[in-house]
C-alpha cells in the first residue's frame, strides 16, 4: 500500500523505490472493512473504483452496526453521513432529544440519517449531495489480501522494484541515520529514507533504533483475535456489524463471495479456546477455511518519524479493529508523508509536524474506541465491568462529561471520527444528556415536530428510491471477477 | 441540588458588553432573561475592523445594509501593512478563501516550482492575490454575488466606530433586555464559589444565576484568580485613540510600523480613527506627535487566562485576554467567543462541564487568532527598540510550528479553529518575507506545460472577475 501511494504520487520525481518483500512472512492484517477516507487514498493513488471492487470482492459500507453493546438487545449504526439538518441555533440532535425527553412519537435517531436507513433496508446509491441531510459517504468491505495483490501490481507497475528476501542486518551512519540494509541473500540496499512497514516486528524503527512503545493495553486490553471466513447465510449487508461478547465482540464483514468473522477478545478474560468456541458457534454459514490466531498489543511508537525512518501500519501502532482503523492508519500516515516528503534530507521541522500530526490521529481514535467500552451497560460480566469502572484518558473524560451534562458534542473539525460519529455512540450506547441546549425553547413543539416528521419522510422516500445493494454492484460494473479466492 | 439558570447577568463597558448580548438576546429563548450591566463606552481602541459576512454577523442577524445605516461603518476587501519590511514598505493582507489545488497540489506551490531560481518570486504570485488585487483597485462584491466564481473568495469586512457599534447593538436589545448603569462595585459570593448577586455603585442589588464579565471589573470584585499569564510578543503598554473627520481617508485600514509603536487608521463612512500603541516608556509627547493634541491615552494590559469559565462567572474581552488591537485581534475575538459562549451555555447551576468544554475551545480560538495577528509581528523587519524586542521573544509554539513549516515547503499547517484561511496564511507569510527553502515535491510530478496552462486559465479568470467587479462607490449605491 505505501509503495503504491509513493510510487503514484511522487513516481515522477525519479525517485527510486524498492520494496522488500518476504513471501516467508505473512500478512497479519484483520482488515477487511474500511472507512470513507479509503476512496480518497484510491483516487489519489488513481484506482478505478469499479476495477478495485471487482477484484477484491468489495461490498459498499455504509456504516457498522453495533449489537448488544450498550444493553444486551440494543442496536444501533455508526453512519458515514450526517444526522437531521440544521433546523435551529442549536445543534440537531438537541431538537430531537427535547422531542424525545417530551415524549414525543419521535422515530430513532438513525432514521434522521440516510446511510443508516438506507443501510438498513440494504439499499445504496453514489450520494448527490455535498451537504445537508442527504449527504453522506460510503467505505468498502473487501478481501485485504486481494487489495494487497492489486497494490502491488499498482506499485510495480508505476516502477516500484521488489525484492525478495528478509532483512538480516541494518547498517547506519556516523550520525546515526539507517543508510543501508542487508538481506538473506547477502544483497545490500541502499535509501536514503526508509519506511518500516514490517508489522509488529518494527525492525527498523524499534529493533533497530529503539524509538519506544507507548503501551495503551490498560485502555484497550483487548490483545487477541480468532478470525475465519464463512459462506453467506444471510444477506451481504452494507454494513458491517460489531456484536458484544461477553469477552470483547464479534465482527461480521460481508464480501461478495463470503462473510469474513472474527472474535477480539482479552486473554484475561478469556481462554483461547473458549473465544474460538463463541466464534464457531456464532457463524451463520460454513466455515470455509482453518481459524487463524491473531495476537497484538494497542498503542503506538512515541515516534512515528525517527531519524530517516517512518513506520507505518502495525509498525507504527495498533489500535484493535473495532472502528475499521486500521487500513485508514496505514493511509494516514502514507499520506501524510507525501505531504512532507523530505527533499535532500529529513528535516527536523517535517519530522516533527509528521509526529505531531499523527500523535493527534491517534489519541483521537483511541478515545473513540474506548467510549464503546465503558459507555456499557452490560452489568455482572467481569471484562464489561471493568472497562465501565477503568479510570479515563482526561481527554475522553472531558469529552463524556460534556456530553452527559449538556450534549455537547466533540467538534474538531480535523480527523478520523468527527462530531457524528461521536453523536452515534453516545446515543446509541444510552449515554443521554441531561440537559440540552437552552436554544432548543426558541422552537415552539409544533414546529419541532413537523421538522423531524420532514426530515424523516424525506429520508425514507431516498432510501427507498435506491437501488437494492448487491444489484447495484452488478449494475455497476464491480461483480466478483475471480474465483476461489 | 442543581438550580435552573433563569437569569444572566452581562458586566462591561458598551463596547464589551454589547457584542455578547446582542448574540445571546437573539439566540436565547425568552424565558432565560438578561441583565445588562453597562459601564461607560470604550476603553482602549476605538476604531475596529471585523469580517462582515463571519458567522458571528450571521447568527446576530446583522446585514451589510444595518452596518452601513447605523454604524458609519467602511467597507473593504483587505488591509494595509505599511513599513512592516521596512521604511517604506507595503502590503496588503486580504481575507480569501483558497485557490483550487491542481492534481492535489496547492497553486502557490506550484508557483514556487515554476519561479525556481527565480528571486522575484512575487511578481509571479501577485496575479493570483485575487482578494488584495481587488482590495488596491478598489473594487466590491460580496461573495453572494456570485457564489460559483473567484467572488466566493473574498472577505469582506467592515471597519467602525466601535462606540457607533456598540449604539446599534444596544439599540436591538432594548426591550429585550434589562439594562442598569453603574459600575460594579461587590459581588456575593456563596459557599459554592458562585456568584448570587452584584452590587452597583450606586447600591443597587443584581442577583442573577450566571454572570459574564466583559471588561474585568466583575472579576476583580468577584475575587477571580489574577491568571492572564504574559503574552510576550505583546509590547504595547498604552494606546492612544481619536476620531478625525477627514476628506481624505484611507479606502482600507492601515497598520503603519513607526519606530516608537503601531499606528492603526481605520477608516468610517465620515472620517477615520487612529490609534497609535506603543511602550509605557514612550512619553506623550510622541504619543501626540502621532494622533492629536485631543486623544484619549488609556494604558493596557497583556496577557491571556487558560480558564475564563470559572464557576458561574465567564470572563470575556479584555477580562480574559489582552493581545491589542493589531488586525483587531481583540473584536475579532470578543465576536468569537461570543458565539462560543451562545453554544455552551448552562442550563443550570451545575455547570462544570459546559466551563471546560468552553475553556478547550476558548484556547483554541484564542491560539487561532494571535497566531495570525502576531505574525507580522514577529516576521516583521521595522527598525526600532520596540519592534527588536518584539522580534527577541519567542513565537506561541503553534505560530513556530506554522513559521518553520512554511520555511521549510512552504506548507500552512491547519489547526483547530484557525482564524484564517490556507491563502491568506500564505500571502501573509509570504508578505512578510519568508522565503520558503523547499516546495510540495509533488509539484515536480506535474509537466511544467500543463502547470503554465493551468496557471494561464486561473489567471484569466481572476482578471475577468476582477474586471467586472463594481467599484465601491458602484457598490454602495445598492444601500444608499
Amino acid at each position: 500500500m505505501t509503495a503504491a501511494g509513493l510510487s503514484r504520487s511522487l513516481g515522477g520525481l525519479g525517485l527510486s523505490i524498492t520494496l522488500v518483500e518476504s513471501d516467508a512472512i505473512g500478512t497479519v492484517g484483520v482488515g477487511e472493512a474500511t472507512l470513507p477516507h479509503i476512496r480518497d487514498f484510491n483516487r489519489i493513488v488513481g484506482i478505478d473504483e469499479r476495477d478495485m471492487m471487482s477484484r477484491t470482492a468489495a461490498t459498499i459500507k455504509l456504516g457498522i452496526e453495533f449489537r448488544d453493546w450498550g444493553r444486551p438487545g440494543d442496536r444501533y449504526m455508526h453512519p458515514f453521513g450526517t444526522y437531521g439538518e440544521t433546523i435551529g441555533p442549536a445543534p440537531f440532535h438537541h431538537y430531537w432529544l427535547k422531542e424525545r425527553a417530551n415524549g414525543g412519537q419521535t422515530a430513532a435517531l438513525g432514521d434522521y440519517s440516510l446511510p443508516i436507513v438506507a443501510g438498513w433496508n440494504g439499499r445504496f446509491e453514489p450520494p448527490s449531495a455535498q451537504e445537508g441531510m442527504l449527504a453522506y459517504n460510503y467505505a468498502f468491505q473487501f478481501d485485504a489480501g486481494l487489495y494487497a495483490a492489486y497494490l502491488a501490481d499498482v506499485a510495480q507497475a508505476a516502477g516500484v522494484k521488489r525484492q525478495e528476501g528478509r532483512i538480516v542486518e541494518t547498517r547506519r551512519s556516523d550520525a546515526g541515520d539507517i543508510v543501508s540494509v542487508v538481506l538473506d541473500s547477502g544483497q545490500v540496499i541502499e535509501g536514503d529514507l526508509f519506511v518500516d512497514c514490517s508489522g509488529f516486528r518494527a525492525l527498523l524503527i524499534e529493533q533497530e533504533l529503539q524509538t519506544g512503545f507507548e503501551d495503551w493495553s490498560h485502555w484497550l486490553p483487548c490483545n487477541r483475535a480468532w478470525a475465519v471466513p464463512c459462506a453467506i447465510g444471510a444477506e451481504s449487508t452494507p454494513f458491517t456489524r460489531a456484536t458484544a461478547r461477553d469477552a470483547g465482540w464479534q465482527w461480521r464483514i460481508p464480501l461478495q463471495h463470503r462473510i469474513g468473522n472474527g472474535h477480539v477478545y482479552c486473554e484475561r478474560y478469556s481462554t483461547d479456546q473458549g473465544a474460538l468456541d463463541v466464534l464457531m458457534g456464532n457463524l451463520e454459514g460454513t466455515p470455509i477455511a482453518e481459524p487463524r490466531q491473531l495476537v497484538f498489543k494497542t498503542g503506538k511508537r512515541r515516534q512515528m518519524w525517527n531519524r530517516n525512518v517512518v513506520a507505518i501500519g502495525l509498525s507504527g501502532g495498533f489500535l484493535e479493529p473495532l472502528e475499521s482503523t486500521s487500513i485508514d492508519l496505514i493511509q494516514t500516515g502514507i499520506l501524510k508523508l507525501i505531504d512532507l516528503f523530505p527533499t535532500d534530507r529529513c528535516e527536523l521541522a517535517d519530522v516533527s509536524e509528521y509526529n505531531r500530526l499523527m500523535d493527534l490521529e491517534y489519541g483521537r481514535i483511541r478515545d473513540f474506541l474506548l467510549l464503546h467500552y465503558v459507555a456499557n451497560q452490560r452489568e455482572g460480566l467481569p471484562f464489561w465491568d471493568d472497562m465501565r469502572h477503568m479510570e479515563l484518558p482526561a481527554s475522553l473524560a472531558a469529552k463524556m462529561d460534556a456530553f452527559r451534562s449538556r450534549g455537547l458534542t466533540p467538534d474538531y473539525s480535523d480527523g478520523l471520527f468527527l462530531l457524528q460519529s461521536w453523536l452515534s455512540v453516545f446515543i446509541g450506547q444510552n449515554i443521554i444528556p441531561e440537559t440540552l441546549d437552552p436554544r432548543v425553547d426558541t422552537m415552539s413543539a409544533g414546529e419541532r415536530q413537523a421538522h423531524l416528521e420532514r426530515i424523516h419522510s424525506t429520508l425514507l422516500e431516498s432510501a427507498e428510491g435506491m437501488e437494492e445493494h448487491l444489484s447495484f454492484i452488478h449494475q455497476y460494473g464491480a461483480s466478483f471477477k475471480q474465483s476461489g479466492a | 441540588m442543581s438550580s435552573a439558570v433563569h437569569t444572566i447577568v452581562l458586566a462591561g463597558r458598551s463596547a464589551d458588553v454589547w457584542p455578547v448580548a446582542a448574540l445571546l438576546e437573539r439566540e436565547l429563548p425568552p424565558r432565560i432573561k438578561l441583565h445588562v450591566i453597562e459601564d461607560g463606552g470604550i476603553y482602549g481602541p476605538r476604531g475596529a475592523t471585523v469580517p462582515l459576512g463571519s458567522g458571528y454577523h450571521t447568527r446576530t442577524g446583522i446585514d451589510c445594509a444595518t452596518l452601513l445605516e447605523h454604524c458609519d461603518a467602511a467597507l473593504s476587501l483587505g488591509s494595509v501593512l505599511e513599513n512592516w519590511r521596512g521604511e517604506g514598505s507595503r502590503f496588503v493582507t486580504a481575507p480569501s478563501g483558497t485557490l483550487p489545488a491542481v492534481g492535489g497540489v496547492a497553486l502557490h506551490q506550484l508557483l514556487l516550482k515554476m519561479a525556481a531560481g527565480n528571486a522575484d518570486f512575487g511578481q509571479s504570485f501577485a496575479p493570483f492575490r485575487f482578494a488584495a488585487r481587488a482590495a488596491e483597485a478598489g473594487k466590491m462584491a460580496l461573495p453572494a454575488d456570485a457564489p460559483d466564481s473567484p467572488l466566493a473568495m473574498l472577505g469582506p469586512q467592515v471597519s467602525f466606530d466601535r462606540g457607533r457599534y456598540a449604539a446599534m447593538l444596544r439599540a436591538r436589545c432594548e426591550g429585550a433586555c434589562t439594562i442598569s448603569k453603574g459600575r460594579v462595585a461587590a459581588a456575593q459570593i456563596n459557599g459554592c464559589g458562585d456568584i448570587g448577586s452584584v452590587t452597583l455603585d450606586s447600591g443597587a442589588k443584581i442577583p442573577g444565576d450566571f454572570f459574564v464579565d466583559c471588561s474585568g471589573d466583575l472579576s476583580d470584585v468577584a475575587g477571580c484568580p489574577e491568571d492572564l499569564r504574559p503574552l510576550q510578543i505583546v509590547p504595547f503598554g498604552q494606546v492612544a485613540t481619536i476620531a478625525l473627520v477627514a476628506d481624505r481617508k484611507p479606502v482600507m485600514p492601515i497598520y503603519r510600523a513607526q519606530e516608537d509603536g503601531l499606528l492603526a487608521i481605520t477608516p468610517t463612512a465620515s472620517g477615520q480613527l487612529l490609534t497609535f500603541a506603543c511602550s509605557t516608556e514612550t512619553t506623550e509627547e510622541t504619543i501626540l506627535q502621532f494622533t492629536s493634541e485631543s486623544a484619549v491615552i488609556a494604558t493596557v494590559g497583556n496577557g491571556c487566562t487558560d480558564t475564563p469559565w470559572l464557576h458561574n462567572l465567564v470572563r470575556l474581552g479584555t477580562a480574559s485576554v489582552q493581545i491589542g488591537s493589531m488586525l483587531s485581534a481583540d473584536i475579532v475575538l470578543l465576536q468569537a467567543q461570543s458565539l462560543l459562549l451562545a453554544d455552551c451555555l448552562p442550563v443550570r447551576s451545575q455547570m462544570q462541564a459546559e466551563a471546560d468544554a468552553f475553556n478547550r475551545k476558548h484556547a483554541e480560538t484564542v491560539r487561532g487568532i494571535t497566531d495570525f495577528a502576531f505574525a507580522p509581528l514577529y516576521l516583521g523587519a521595522h527598525a526600532g527598540l520596540v519592534w527588536e524586542e518584539v522580534r527577541a521573544s519567542p513565537p506561541p509554539h503553534s505560530l513556530q510550528i506554522r513559521i518553520d513549516q512554511f520555511r521549510s515547503r512552504a506548507r500552512v499547517p491547519s489547526f483547530e479553529r484557525d482564524y484564517a484561511d490556507e491563502q491568506t496564511w500564505t500571502e501573509l507569510l509570504f508578505g512578510m518575507g519568508l522565503q520558503p527553502s523547499g516546495y510540495d515535491r509533488r509539484a515536480d510530478t506535474i509537466p511544467p506545460a500543463h502547470i503554465e496552462r493551468v496557471l494561464n486559465t486561473i489567471r484569466q479568470q481572476l482578471d475577468g472577475a476582477l474586471a467586472r467587479m463594481e467599484t465601491r462607490t458602484n457598490f454602495l449605491r445598492r444601500f444608499a
